[in-house]
C-alpha cells in the first residue's frame, strides 16, 4: 500500500524545486560566494546554476530507470538488502539534519532581527506550520508552493527593479581579476543549494504526467538559477565584493538600501515575511522527505504518526548542534560541501546510476 | 458542517482576535526615535555620543515656537568606553526604547576621524537597527554642536543637513554624499582612500539675522549660525589625513565623475568674467603603460551652459564660445591638476583612486606594485585631459546698455 496517494502536476514540480532551492539561497547565499570569489561572484551562479543542470540529469536519469521508486526505495533495489537499507538511512538522516541546518539558518536570521525573542519560538512555530503541511499530503505542501510563488518572485524582481538606481557598475571589475580560482572555489556552496534536488528524487515518483518530468526539472533549475544570479549581481553592483561577503544576509541589507523619493523605502520586514514564508516551504520539503524516507525505512503503513516526534528530533538539532552562529558559518562554508554535495547530492546518486546500469536494473529504453 | 465543528469556529475565530500579539513588539508611544548621532572621542580616550530624538508626539504643531521648551527634538548625551556601551547608558536617562531604525545621519568629529573610524563605524554597521544608508560627516569641532543650530526651514537640524546634502551636490559640487555602505566599500576596495563630507556652523551674515523674539532667554540653540556643507576630509585607511576646500572637492568631482554640476568663474574679455553652468559629463582615471613606464591619465568631459555674463559682449559669438570652452578647459585643468599635486605630495593619500583603476584595468600588474604603492603613488606622473562643450547660452543673448 503506498503511503502516499496524492499527485502532483509538472508545474507543482517546479515551483515546489524553485522554492526549495531559492527561498534560503536568495538570503544568506551572495556573501558567502561572494566571501570567496569577491566581485566574481555573478560568474559563480552561473556557472553553479549549469552544474545544476547536471545534477538535476542525475537525478532524472535515476528516475527514469525507476519511475514508480524514490531515492530510498531504488537504492535498495540496487544495492541490495543490507547495503541498500543503509544507503536509504543515510538519505533519511541527511534529510533530517539539512533541515536541522535551515531552521537554524532562519532561526539565526530572525533572531538577529528580532533579538528579544527566543529563537527556538521562531524554530519551533515554523517547524509546527511544516509538519502540518506534511501531515496533510504532498499535494497541500504543493499547492502553498504555488500558492506563495508568485509574490516570491515577484518580491525578487521588485527588489532588483528598485536597487538598479544604486547599482555602481565600476564595482563589477576587475572581471576575473584573481583569474578562474576564486569564481570555482566560490561555485560549490550555490552548488550544494542546486543539489537540494536531490528531495526531488523523493516527489518524482508522485508526478501525474511522468512525460513532464525532465521539462519541469530543469524549467525550475533555470528559473532558480536566473533568481539567485539577480540576488548576486545586485547585491554585487550595489555594495561590491569585499562588503557583499562582510554581510551576513546581503540580499536583506540590500532591500534596505531601497529608497525611491524618499517614500518608498523600509520595505524590509515585508521582504522578512515573504522569506520567512519561502523558508516555511523550503523546511516543509525537507520535512516531507525525511519522514516519508523514514517511514518507507522503518516498513510503516502510515506516516503520520512520526511527524511530530521528527519535528521535535529536529527542532532540538537545530538548537544544540551548533553553539554560536560562528560555528553554523564554519559548518556551513567549509564543512557541509564535501558532506552533502560529494556525499549525497552528487556522489551516491551516481553510483547508484552506474551500478544500475551495471546491473541492468529498472527500465531501459 | 455539524453545529459543533461550528461552534469551534466561531470560538477559534474570536481567540484570534484577542490573543494574538507581538513578541518583540514596539509601539511608537514607548519609543525615543533618533535621527542623528554625533560621535565624540575625548582626550581620555572616552566616546561621547550625543543623540538627537524627535517627540513622536509634538509633530508639527509646535513648530516655529522657537522658544526652549517647544521643541519638537531633544539631545541626550552620554559617555562611554564603547558606542554601544554608551548607547545603552543612554537608558539611564531616558523613559523610552532607543529605536535607531529612522536615524539617518552620523556626524564624527575630527579628533574621532583622526583616531580612524573602522572601530568607530563597526556598531552601524552590526546592529540590526542602522541602515547602511545613513549619511556620514565629519566636523572641525565637536560633533555634538552640529545638531544646536537653529533650523530654518524644516522641524530639527537633522531633517535640515539630509534635505542640504540631498540636494547640495546636484547643485554645486561642492561637496559630495556619502553614507556608511560608501565609506566601507571605499575602506575594503584596493587602492582608494575613503572621503567624507565636511559639516560646519557658520555665523550668519548680518542680512540673515532676524529680530530676536523677546523672550529667548535661556537654552535654546544658537540664533547666530546657520549650517554650511563645503569641502571633504580626506582619509588614508580609516584615519583622518586632512581637508578638502569647497574648490578642491569640485576638482575632485571632475576627476572622479561624482558629478559635473556647479558653476565655473572664467575670465572673459576685458577684465570681465563670466559664470559658466556645467551640466554634466564623464570622467575616467585611465592608467596606461608607454614604454615600460606607468601614468595616469584622467579625461575629464563637460558638458556647460553659459549662465551669467556679467557684461561679457557678443556671447552668441561662436569664436568666443570656443574661446570660452579652451578658457573653462584651463579653470577645470589647473583644478584637477593642483589637487593632484595635493593629494600626491602633501596629503599623501590615493583618495582619487589611481591605485583602484589600475586595479581594475590591470589586476596582474596591481598584484605586482600593490605593496609599494603607497610609494609609488606619491610619484606617479599624471597627465589631466579636459574637454568641455558649451551648448547653450540661455534665454537671452546680449543685453544692450550702451549705443
Amino acid at each position: 500500500m503506498p503511503l502516499e496517494k496524492g499527485k502532483i502536476s509538472g508545474k507543482q514540480l517546479t515551483v515546489l524545486y524553485i522554492t526549495t532551492i531559492v527561498a534560503s539561497a536568495v538570503v544568506f547565499l551572495p556573501g558567502v560566494v561572494a566571501a570567496k570569489a569577491q566581485q566574481d561572484a555573478w560568474i559563480s551562479s552561473i556557472i553553479a546554476a549549469i552544474t545544476g543542470f547536471f545534477l538535476a540529469l542525475l537525478v532524472l536519469r535515476l528516475h527514469s530507470r525507476f519511475p514508480e521508486q524514490n531515492v530510498i526505495q531504488y537504492s535498495r533495489t540496487i544495492l541490495g538488502k543490507w547495503p541498500g537499507l543503509i544507503t536509504g538511512a543515510g538519505f533519511a538522516w541527511f534529510f533530517i539534519h539539512i533541515n536541522a541546518v535551515i531552521i537554524r539558518e532562519f532561526g539565526a536570521f530572525l533572531a538577529t532581527v528580532l533579538p528579544e525573542t527566543p529563537p527556538v519560538v521562531f524554530m519551533a512555530l515554523i517547524v509546527l506550520l511544516s509538519a502540518y503541511y506534511v501531515r496533510n499530503g504532498l499535494e497541500v505542501c504543493c499547492r502553498i508552493a504555488e500558492f506563495y510563488f508568485p509574490i516570491f518572485v515577484l518580491q525578487v524582481v521588485v527588489i532588483v527593479l528598485l536597487v538598479v538606481k544604486e547599482v555602481r557598475w565600476q564595482l563589477f571589475e576587475p572581471i576575473l581579476g584573481a583569474g578562474w580560482g576564486p569564481v570555482i572555489e566560490g561555485i560549490f556552496p550555490p552548488v550544494m543549494w542546486f543539489g537540494e534536488v536531490i528531495t526531488m528524487s523523493m516527489i518524482l515518483p508522485y508526478l501525474h504526467d511522468k512525460s513532464q518530468a525532465a521539462r519541469s526539472l530543469f524549467l525550475g533549475v533555470l528559473l532558480a538559477g536566473i533568481l539567485f544570479f539577480l540576488a548576486s549581481f545586485f547585491t554585487i553592483g550595489v555594495f561590491g565584493g569585499d562588503l557583499t561577503a562582510n554581510l551576513n544576509f546581503p540580499v536583506f541589507e540590500l532591500a534596505r538600501t531601497i529608497s525611491i523619493a524618499q517614500f518608498l523605502e523600509r520595505v524590509d520586514a515585508v521582504l522578512m515575511s515573504f522569506w520567512v514564508a519561502g523558508g516555511v516551504i523550503k523546511i516543509t520539503t525537507f520535512n516531507y522527505c525525511a519522514v516519508l524516507g523514514t517511514a518507507q525505512l522503518l516498513n510503516l503503513s502510515d506516516y503520520k504518526p512520526i511527524i511530530l516526534p521528527l519535528a521535535v528530533i529536529q527542532v532540538f538539532m537545530a538548537l544544540t548542534g551548533w553553539e554560536n552562529v560562528g560555528q553554523l558559518k564554519y559548518f556551513i562554508n567549509d564543512i557541509i560541501a564535501p558532506y552533502s554535495l560529494i556525499l549525497f547530492e552528487g556522489g551516491i546518486p551516481l553510483m547508484l546510476l552506474v551500478i544500475a546500469r551495471i546491473r541492468r536494473l529498472g527500465v531501459t529504453k | 458542517m455539524k453545529p459543533g465543528k461550528f461552534l469551534l469556529l466561531i470560538y477559534i475565530s474570536l481567540t484570534l482576535m484577542i490573543v494574538p500579539g507581538c513578541w518583540s513588539r514596539r509601539e511608537l508611544n514607548s519609543l525615543s526615535i533618533s535621527q542623528a548621532i554625533a560621535v565624540d572621542l575625548e582626550p581620555d580616550g572616552k566616546i561621547v555620543l550625543t543623540f538627537l530624538f524627535v517627540k513622536p508626539d509634538s509633530g508639527q504643531k509646535q513648530m516655529g515656537g522657537g522658544s526652549g521648551s517647544g521643541m519638537s527634538y531633544v539631545l541626550v548625551s552620554e559617555k562611554g568606553e564603547t558606542l554601544f556601551d554608551t548607547q545603552r547608558d543612554i537608558y539611564l536617562s531616558l523613559p523610552r526604547k532607543l529605536f535607531m531604525g529612522q536615524n539617518s545621519l552620523v556626524i564624527y568629529s575630527e579628533q574621532a576621524a583622526r583616531a580612524g573610524l573602522g572601530p568607530l563605524m563597526d556598531l552601524f554597521f552590526r546592529h540590526k537597527d542602522f541602515r547602511l544608508t545613513n549619511y556620514v560627516f565629519v566636523t572641525r569641532g565637536k560633533a555634538s554642536d552640529m545638531l544646536k543650530f537653529q533650523p530654518n526651514l524644516e522641524s530639527n537640524p537633522v531633517r535640515e543637513i539630509f534635505g542640504a546634502i540631498t540636494y547640495a551636490h546636484m547643485r554645486v559640487s561642492k561637496t559630495i554624499p556619502k553614507d556608511i555602505k560608501d565609506f566601507l566599500i571605499d575602506l575594503g576596495a584596493p587602492g582608494i582612500e575613503p572621503v567624507l563630507p565636511e559639516i560646519e556652523l557658520v555665523p550668519k551674515l548680518a542680512g540673515e539675522e532676524l529680530p530676536q523674539s523677546g523672550s529667548s532667554g535661556g537654552g535654546g540653540p544658537s540664533q547666530k549660525t546657520k549650517l554650511r556643507l563645503a569641502g571633504m576630509a580626506v582619509f588614508k585607511e580609516d584615519k583622518f589625513v586632512d581637508w578638502l576646500s569647497p574648490d578642491e572637492t569640485r576638482a575632485l568631482h571632475f576627476a572622479v565623475a561624482m558629478g559635473h554640476l556647479g558653476i565655473e568663474i572664467i575670465p572673459g574679455p576685458s577684465d570681465k568674467k563670466l559664470a559658466v553652468e556645467i551640466i554634466g559629463g564623464t570622467s575616467k582615471i585611465k592608467p596606461i603603460v608607454k614604454n615600460g613606464r606607468l601614468f595616469i591619465r584622467i579625461e575629464s568631459t563637460s558638458a556647460a551652459n553659459i549662465g551669467e555674463t556679467m557684461g561679457v559682449k557678443g556671447i552668441d559669438n561662436p569664436d568666443l564660445i570656443n574661446e570660452l570652452n579652451k578658457e573653462t578647459e584651463n579653470v577645470i585643468r589647473e583644478r584637477i591638476e593642483k589637487l593632484v599635486k595635493k593629494a600626491q605630495k602633501e596629503y599623501r593619500s590615493d583618495f582619487m583612486g589611481f591605485g583602484s583603476a589600475i586595479w581594475r584595468e590591470m589586476p596582474q600588474y596591481w598584484k605586482e606594485i600593490e605593496n609599494e604603492w603607497d610609494e609609488l603613488f606619491t610619484e606617479i606622473p599624471v597627465e589631466v585631459v579636459v574637454k568641455v562643450d558649451i551648448k547653450g547660452i540661455g534665454m537671452a543673448s546680449d543685453y544692450s546698455n550702451e549705443r
